[in-house]
């Protein structure tokens, strides 16, 4: 009996030992700050880049526009990167040291990327920006005059005007439009209360990604050229299914990703899908509860130790 | 009352019309795939009764082959059967995207669920009444209808309403192939756009769905059980 | 008339075949109420269920009067006729199941059908309007006494009353034949009479032949003319109720009638010790059986009065089998050797079975 007692005594105090010695460990390498990403393919890679741009990470060149977890090649500083869905980052930003989030997600929740950012991506509409949103077609349709003409009515004065009242500056027009303008308080509703018929019009089906409201207002400089096209917009909750459905002839065009994505999407399933035409970028910004500035964020996680 | 409900859900009258299409994709949803299910499902359930070992008519091949297909596909997620069957949604249905598409993906998430309840809830008809329906010059569909069918009645309600139930619980996922819906809308409208009162609204609604499916349901089979005692 | 002869069930089991009726032969006469008993697992379920053919024989041949004669062939069911025998259709089972009726021991009523609508179940297949079924159901009621419950659901009746409905609806396609499956094992023994009575009086009225299974004697007992023992899948033993059971020759008849009599009950008392088993010559444990009509007689006394032997009696019983009395006496009889020897000599010549019970 003795003995059990003095075996279980001695156990225990190991058990204690181990335990501090334990903690002692993880006290020299502190816990990494996690950064929250988007899990999908298209916002990750944007994500990726944005923590190089800021000095947290660094990234395989060879990966080019389209980094992919495996491409970091050093963590400068300790973090830890935790993919996420998109469209969730903003409600556990909480959770995170800091999280990549999405301007249309972010600023309908009230974040503002110029005050509450750490850094937010640089987009120019510019050539070779990858990160630009785009409306594609099937190859053998890029010179479709209808769909044409659905790329000519989304690049008007009327589309830049709505993009930027609808996302307070979370995305914009990737097109030439003039900023200098002046519009009523219901301009977007008005827009968006826009009802068309299919009757007697040619009917172009069009995949989109979350909300299609856009297209609403695109329908009505449509229906007031008299364009005969009416867009039949089809609203996928996932990323992965528009480019699918585009390619095997289901949809005629879908406005859901950019360059980058649909470059990435064509190279690993074969797609024979062309961009016909710009729509907007929305920058994707770092942002946190939990520190002020970038410099914060970086004294709060520290040097990666070796 | 309409300025309380734009009060308590200012962003749903917003989008007032797209809300209503949500509710008809889910109910067309609903309601085309529930048909089918309670058809292939229930025919299923009655057939692996009937060529069990020592059912009506025992026929292992058939039983076996229907044992495995419920439980391959009983056994899959249904997000990712929504992806897997897309080709074969297109050979069927000519398209995998929208309501339609979304109607097969829903019928192979379902109807496995659907077999194995009718399964139990037939299986629990005592034999002796199989076998005097036999030894009373009953043949094998005699003894589905009349006895198994009749018999089980209740309980086939009682598993008709838990199949729905779940029906409505797969539809929310069909927005991935572009069905729309419900669900797709709380993503979509709620949940990406931010604003709380939609995503509050839809799980009301779901609520009130789901709420109204089990109240009948319970009814019906409270009915149908305690027949005696309502007419005496 | 039922020929049964060399009649094969088998059933596969996971580890073995099991021979569930192996090579019975039986006849059964028009008219006659015939009681098949044994203990559960002898095959008289599955010997029962050849007959109307829920279950097909693996081998042997059914002779029914009025159907023809049937044999089975490698699990096969063959009738034969004139010009040679015929494979026999389901469809045709169907029809040949519908003229034989059956009861069962748990009634297997629908429980969500009236008492009329269970009746009616069988009548669907006859063709009839709905006027003949209400009729013909009403007069079935009436035949078992239930008027009063035909909108009634089973679940609203007492056993005894279900019993009675299951047997209205046997009887619905006006069936010559009933087969009974242990159809009182579940009843109450007042029930049990009156079912029993009821039988009793179908099978005078209507001229029905009754084949009744069950393991309890006092069914046999109360309305069977005729007996088979099974066992093991085998008739052991078979003929007129009175003879088998006055004179069992197998231990498991002796065993029955035993159990029924509750002259078995001895063991219990060897067991305890206030009994002591034994056949010294001065002291012997005598089982008694009446046969014939020798109940009558004051035997005992004339034992004790003429041989100067002490009869003790432990157990006594006396029944009434086929309207005719057969009973038992277990006692102890001791005096001295000779007289205890001549004192059972006389027993033997007045027509009454003594044995020693050396062991219980």
């Amino acid at each position: 009996m003795k003995t059990i007692k003095r075996s279980a005594a001695l156990l225990l105090a190991l058990c204690l030992i181990f335990a501090l010695a334990a903690c002692g460990g993880s006290k020299e390498e502190a816990e990494p700050v996690k950064i929250g990403v988007p899990s999908d393919a298209t916002n990750q890679a944007r994500a990726i880049s944005l923590l190089e741009t800021a000095g947290l990470i660094e990234v395989d060149d060879a990966a080019g526009f389209t980094p992919e977890l495996k491409d970091i090649t050093k963590y400068i500083y300790n973090i830890e990167i935790v993919p996420a869905a998109a469209n969730t980052l903003v409600a556990t930003l909480d959770d995170y040291g800091a999280s990549t989030i999405n301007g249309t997600y972010a600023v309908p929740a009230g974040l503002s990327p110029t005050e509450d950012g750490l850094i937010t991506e640089v987009q120019d509409s510019g050539s070779g920006n990858p990160f630009i949103n785009v409306i594609v077609a099937r190859t053998e349709d890029k010179d479709n005059e209808d769909y044409k003409k659905i790329v000519e009515a989304y690049q008007t004065q009327t589309i830049a005007q709505y993009i930027l009242e609808k996302n307070s500056g979370s995305s914009r027009p990737a097109f030439d439009y003039d900023p200098n303008y002046s519009v009523p308080e219901d301009y977007v509703s008005s827009l968006e209360g826009y009802k068309s018929s299919p009757e007697g019009k040619k009917s172009v089906k069009l995949g989109v990604c979350g909300s299609g409201d856009v297209w609403r207002a695109v329908q009505k400089v449509l229906d007031d050229e008299n364009s005969g096209i009416y867009v039949d917009v089809i609203i996928f909750d996932a990323y992965n299914l528009p480019n699918e459905a585009l390619n095997s002839g289901e949809i005629d065009l879908n406005a859901f990703q950019h360059i980058a994505y649909l470059n990435s999407e064509i190279q690993s399933q074969g797609y024979d899908l062309t961009p016909i035409g710009n729509t907007s970028c929305a920058p994707l910004t770092l942002y946190s509860k939990k520190a002020k500035t970038l410099d914060d964020l970086k004294k709060l996680a520290g040097l990666k130790a070796k | 009352m309409f300025e309380a409900i734009k009060g308590t859900f200012p962003n749903v009258v917003n989008y007032w019309d797209r809300f209503i299409d949500s509710m008809e994709a889910t109910f067309q949803m609903f309601f085309i795939a529930g048909l089918i299910t309670v058809l292939i499902g229930g025919c299923f359930g009655i057939l692996l009764i009937v060529t069990k070992p020592g059912g009506i008519k025992p026929n292992k091949p058939v039983h076996t082959a229907l044992e495995v297909v419920t439980n391959v596909f009983r056994s899959i997620p249904f997000i990712i059967l929504l992806i897997f069957l897309i080709p074969f949604t297109r050979l069927i249905v000519g398209t995998s995207i929208g309501v339609r598409g979304a109607v097969v993906p829903l019928v192979f998430g379902a109807v496995p669920f659907f077999t194995r309840q009718v399964e139990s809830a037939l299986s629990d008809v005592d034999p002796g009444k199989v076998e005097a329906a036999r030894s009373m010059g009953s043949g094998t569909l005699g003894i589905i209808f009349r006895v198994y069918l009749k018999e089980a009645l209740p309980d086939l309600i009682r598993v008709l309403t838990i199949t729905a139930i779940s029906t409505i619980g797969l539809t929310t996922s069909a927005g991935a192939v572009g069905a729309g819906g419900i669900g797709s809308f709380a993503i979509n409208y709620g949940q990406n756009m931010h604003y709380q009162d939609i995503v509050n609204l839809c799980v009301i609604i779901l609520l009130v769905i789901v709420s109204i499916i089990q109240i009948t349901g319970n009814t019906l089979a409270r009915r149908t059980y305690n027949r005696e005692l309502f007419k005496k | 008339m039922i020929v049964i002869e060399n009649l094969e069930k088998h059933f596969i089991t996971k580890d073995a075949s099991v021979r569930a009726v192996d090579g019975v032969s039986l006849t059964i006469e028009d008219g006659e109420v015939y009681g098949i008993m044994g203990y559960s697992g002898a095959g008289k379920s599955t010997l029962v269920r050849c007959l109307n053919f829920l279950e097909i024989p693996e081998s042997g041949s059914i002779e029914i009067s009025g159907f023809g004669r049937f044999v089975s062939d490698a699990g096969r069911l063959y009738r034969e006729e004139q010009s040679g025998r015929r494979a026999v259709a389901e469809k045709e089972l169907r029809q040949l199941r519908r003229s034989i009726g059956m009861i069962f021991q748990h009634f297997n009523l629908l429980d969500r059908s009236t008492v009329f609508d269970n009746i009616a179940y069988p009548l669907k297949y006859c063709g009839k309007s709905k006027e003949e079924i209400a009729a013909r159901v009403d007069s079935l009621l009436e035949l078992v006494d239930l008027t009063d419950k035909r909108n009634a659901y089973p679940s609203q009746l007492s056993g005894g009353q279900k019993q009675r409905v299951a047997i209205a609806r046997a009887l619905a396609n006006d069936p010559k034949i009933l087969l009974s499956d242990e159809a009182t094992s579940a009843l109450d023994p007042e029930a049990t009479e009156s079912i029993l009575q009821l039988l009793k009086d179908l099978n005078k009225k209507l001229g029905l032949t009754i084949v009744i299974i069950t393991h309890e004697m006092a069914v046999i007992k109360a309305i069977c003319s005729r007996v088979a023992v099974m066992e093991g899948g085998k008739v052991v033993e078979e003929g007129p109720v009175y003879e088998v059971f006055s004179a069992p020759e197998r231990e498991i008849t002796r065993r029955f009638t035993e159990a029924s009599s509750g002259l078995g009950k001895i063991g219990k008392l060897v067991e305890s010790g206030a009994v002591e088993l034994g056949s010294s010559p001065e002291k012997k444990l005598i089982r008694f059986t009446y046969t014939k009509d020798t109940v009558g007689r004051p035997l005992i006394s004339t034992v004790s009065r003429q041989f100067g032997v002490d009869v003790n009696l432990l157990l006594a019983n006396v029944d009434v089998v086929a309207d005719r009395a057969l009973g038992g006496i277990v006692a102890e009889i001791s005096g001295s050797g000779a007289d205890v020897a001549a004192a059972l000599e006389y027993i033997g010549s007045c027509g009454v079975r003594a044995e020693v019970i050396e062991n219980v």
